[in-house]
């Protein structure tokens, strides 16, 4: 039984156990495994993406973990030359790859609903599709790994290395078809982001009031549309001058191996902003909850986004200045690449005089942003170093490299992210980590981090190349070395108390309650963990920090139905209400068209009936994809109201 | 859950099926426009820059590409915006009829075009694997190929189910961006028609 109506100005009755049944009789899974391989519900699939991708950094870490052990003293023998070839390769491609880009998009998928306040995300099939082709993508990598084909031409695979003529095998193609795998879910995933922020805002979140981690994401999902093309066009010229014979990278017959580093770092830096731009997003969004004001200085924060996208695509020469580019040219993206620093430094600032003026209040969260502006502070000092032309020509390739880019990586994008882990995990699973582990897991982390890569600066200034499986003891090298394993070893100590603190909270953590943190955004206002509608009644927001300015009313809206699944899409400047779509139900297909695909992608690198086979798959999962079921017959055929305004 | 809620907003009265911009598709598939058009446009890059490490173009010994075959082939290419138009046209008027009739002849024009590709291959008179300069012009036609034989498929795909299956309000708006995604496909083209079949003439 529906009860009547709600009317404008009316007061939301507390009794809406009813209502509340029906909406999740309407936007629930079905249960048990037939369920849960059919969900579109974006927090099912980001809670998914969020561990899977986790799961890659502790594989990545646990292949951090064995480069660290065999490098710790001279002459090692654990781990020899091709092995160790292939686990930094694996490393690197897998942190970079499988785990900081999409553990970044999936926070995003999971949390730019809840905090623009819409029921899902916008194209919900596409979005599980995007999950089961990142899972397929990244466990292709590790059973080529298992079966000694993991790629071993660097996270970066030049060419020559990895073309034709040096890379025989099927290794590199292990790479370059991970690549592809990952660029598509990427892009996948920003297409999500873009139109469910633009459509699916809330009555009343204009653009000048969305939280700042939805403004990163939005900014990166643009970086991403225009970045990750490069990358999959690279590497597939790379896999057709592999498997069909193409001269893209061969200088011999008219092809040019500086090609590829062009279009790699086309790519390849405006990716450090991709996966350090939601960070900053986490950190700006965090912050007031621990200082209890607003971030300071909003359009500040939010234009330096902007013009940090801007400006990340005309730097990538400067990891090619060791190529010989003209000088000109050098001189240029020196400046580029020292100018980048001027909207990162204003953010610096607007968080440090967030801080400044608010009371702060250092529960584990906060240590992590602490920590996070500290190491970030130093990785960008080494960066404007590294810019400069004659300096980077002394460090290139040497382990000094290796310290500047850990520092702004892990120090960039996983102190937040451990930050955030702290900070949503209530509201993920209802129940709070615990901060006397908490803190553990941040000293351990934050000890063990300048442990390990501070010393490597000097390694670098010592002349230690990168990327070698050892180094003669008359080198002087062994000391700095052992320091730094023993720093991974702090490390790794860090990320199991955290797996600990996980754990412990799961069986018995306290209860979170709605909103622990006492926070602004709208993620806040709906139970830990949300319902699978997110909201009963749609929020309004009146202000910026939309949860701080409602007062002790909240005002929401009525008028969706609770009949089938319907999202309220609002105009993409102002937010004011102007239709209500249908919205897709569960569909196993989404996993159908990803197996297909995936079929298509792997068998590629064996034989171009892949093509067919593939093709011809997709195509049936295409079609049970789009058909209409006699279910969303049911739903639509009542009552459309069809207008043709704008048309 | 204990804060006190109030309606400020009813949205009953607000359509459910709306058309262009205010509707989800048609975001999303300029979104997937906007990635693909960054792939064409690297892919013309590339050419451009191969190109340098040749003195001459197409390089010494290679024939120019034959341009007539592949210029009567962009004519029809810029015909079938005419279709496409008149679907939108009739999406628009929620005519199904009408609608039905301009996606099967849309169809049959996206089955001509795959055959006017693989003239267009013939046209380049060089293979893939003769040289970088072969490689680019394969991929330039390859890539973009490989949009229209994707894009074939949903016309005839959305054909088919105009025809036989449960036409719902909301394919009407589907069918209009189905529309929108073929003005994209038939204007990409025309800079990697003029790059790669005339250009080397006049310039
Ligand atoms: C958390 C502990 C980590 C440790 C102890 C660690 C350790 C290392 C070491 C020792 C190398 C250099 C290998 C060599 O050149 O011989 C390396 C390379 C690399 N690391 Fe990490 N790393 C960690 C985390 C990360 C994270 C979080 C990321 C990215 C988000 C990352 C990205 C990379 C990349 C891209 C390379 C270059 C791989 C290559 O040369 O192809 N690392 N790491
Ligand atoms: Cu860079």
């Amino acid at each position: 039984m529906t009860a009547p109506p709600l009317v404008i100005g009316e007061t939301v009755p507390v009794d809406v156990g009813a209502e509340r049944e029906q909406m999740e009789r309407v936007w629930g899974s079905k249960r048990g495994l037939w369920g849960w391989i059919t969900t579109t519900n974006h927090k099912e699939i980001g809670k998914r993406y969020i561990t899977t991708a986790f799961i890659f950094f502790l594989l990545g870490g646990i292949e951090a973990a064995m480069m660290r052990a065999q490098l710790s003293r001279p002459e090692n023998s654990l781990i020899g030359p091709d092995k160790y070839n292939q686990i930094f390769t694996m490393h690197g491609t897998t942190m970079m790859f499988l785990f900081a880009v999409p553990i970044m998009e999936a926070l995003g998928l999971y949390f730019v609903p809840l905090m623009v306040g819409t029921r899902n995300v916008a194209f919900p099939r596409l979005n599980a599709f995007g999950y089961w082709l990142f899972l397929i993508g990244g466990s292709f990598l590790y059973v080529q790994f298992f079966l000694n084909t993991g790629p071993d031409v660097g996270w970066f695979a030049y060419v020559p290395l990895s073309g034709p003529a040096f890379g025989p095998g099927k290794r590199a193609d292990t790479w370059a078809q991970t690549i592809t795998f990952t660029e598509i879910v990427a892009i996948v995933g920003a297409i999500e982001l873009i139109v469910t922020v633009f459509k699916q805002r809330a009555v009343g979140m204009s653009l000048n009031r969305i939280p700042i981690f939805v403004w990163a994401m939005l900014v990166t999902a643009f970086m991403i549309m225009f970045a990750m093309p490069a990358v999959a066009t690279a590497s597939m010229y790379l896999a057709l001058d592999r498997l069909v014979g193409t001269h893209f990278f061969n200088p011999a017959e008219g092809g040019d191996v500086l090609l590829w580093q062009h279009m790699f770092w086309f790519f390849g830096h405006p990716e450090v902003y991709i996966i350090f731009l939601p960070a900053t997003g986490l950190v700006s969004t965090m912050l007031p909850a621990f200082t209890r004001r607003p971030v300071f200085g909003y359009p500040a924060m939010v234009l330096a986004l902007i013009s940090v996208a801007f400006m990340a695509f005309g730097l990538w020469v400067h990891h090619m200045f060791a190529t010989g580019i003209p000088q000109l040219a050098a001189s240029f993206f020196t400046a580029t690449s020292t100018m980048i620093a001027i909207p990162t430094g204003v953010q610096i600032f607007c968080w440090l005089a967030t801080i400044w003026s608010g009371r702060p209040r250092f529960a584990t969260p906060m240590l992590f942003i602490m920590g996070f502006i500290f190491l970030f502070v130093i990785g960008g000092v080494t960066g404007v170093m590294i810019a400069s032309v004659p300096f980077d020509l002394q460090v290139h390739d040497t382990f000094f490299i290796v310290a500047h880019f850990h520092y702004v990586l892990v120090g960039g994008a996983v102190f937040p992210l451990f930050g955030a882990f702290y900070y949503w995990f209530p509201k993920v699973t209802g129940r709070m980590l615990s901060e006397r582990i908490g803190k553990w897991n941040f000293w351990l982390f934050f000890i063990g981090m300048n442990m390990t890569f501070f010393p490597m600066h000097w390694l670098g200034f010592y002349g230690m190349p990168r990327r070698v499986y050892t180094y003669l003891a008359s080198t002087g090298w062994g000391p700095l070395n052992l320091l730094s394993s023993i720093g991974a070893l702090v490390i790794a100590s860090s990320v199991i108390t955290f797996l600990v603190n996980v754990v412990v909270s799961l069986r018995g953590g306290a209860v979170a309650g709605d909103n622990p943190w006492d926070a602004d955004t709208l993620e806040w206002a709906t139970t830990s963990p949300p319902p699978p509608y997110n909201f009963l009644h749609l929020p309004v927001v009146q202000g910026r920090s939309a949860l701080w300015d409602e007062g002790d009313e909240r005002q929401v809206t009525v008028g969706t139905s609770t009949e089938r699944r319907e999202v309220l899409l609002t105009t993409p400047l102002d937010a004011q209400p102007d239709s209500r779509e249908s919205h897709p139900h569960d569909s196993v297909w989404p996993l159908a068209m990803a197996l297909a695909i995936g079929v298509l992608f792997i068998t590629a690198i064996f034989t171009p009936l892949a093509l067919p086979i593939g093709g011809a798959l997709a195509l049936i999962a295409f079609a049970g994809w789009a058909w209409p079921t006699s279910q969303d017959v049911e739903s639509e055929k009542s009552d459309e109201k069809i207008s043709l305004e704008g048309a | 859950m204990t804060k006190r809620e109030r309606v400020t907003v009813d949205v009953t009265e607000l359509p459910t099926i709306v058309f262009g911009s205010r509707g989800l598709l048609w975001w999303g598939t300029w979104g997937f426009a906007v990635a693909e058009g960054m792939t064409l446009f690297l892919s013309i890059a590339t050419y451009f820059y191969l190109r340098r490490n040749f003195q001459t173009y197409p390089p010494l010994g290679y024939p120019q590409p034959d341009w007539f075959a592949p210029t009567i082939g962009m004519a029809i290419f810029l015909a079938t915006c005419i279709p496409a138009y008149m679907l939108k046209k009739s999406a628009v008027r929620l005519d199904k009829d009408a609608a039905t009739r301009w996606l099967v002849i849309l169809s049959v024009c996206a089955l001509v075009l795959c055959g006017v590709r693989t003239i267009d291959f013939y046209a380049l008179r060089v293979l893939w694997m003769t040289s970088a300069y072969g490689s680019i012009q394969w991929v330039l036609l390859g890539f973009h190929g490989s949009l229209l034989v994707i894009e074939a498929a949903e016309v005839i795909g959305t054909a088919v189910l105009f025809i036989k299956g449960p036409v719902l309000p909301r394919h009407f708006p589907d069918a209009c961006d189905i529309g929108n995604y073929w003005y994209f496909l038939v204007l990409s083209w025309l800079p990697i028609w003029f790059i790669v079949y005339i250009g080397p003439r006049i310039w």
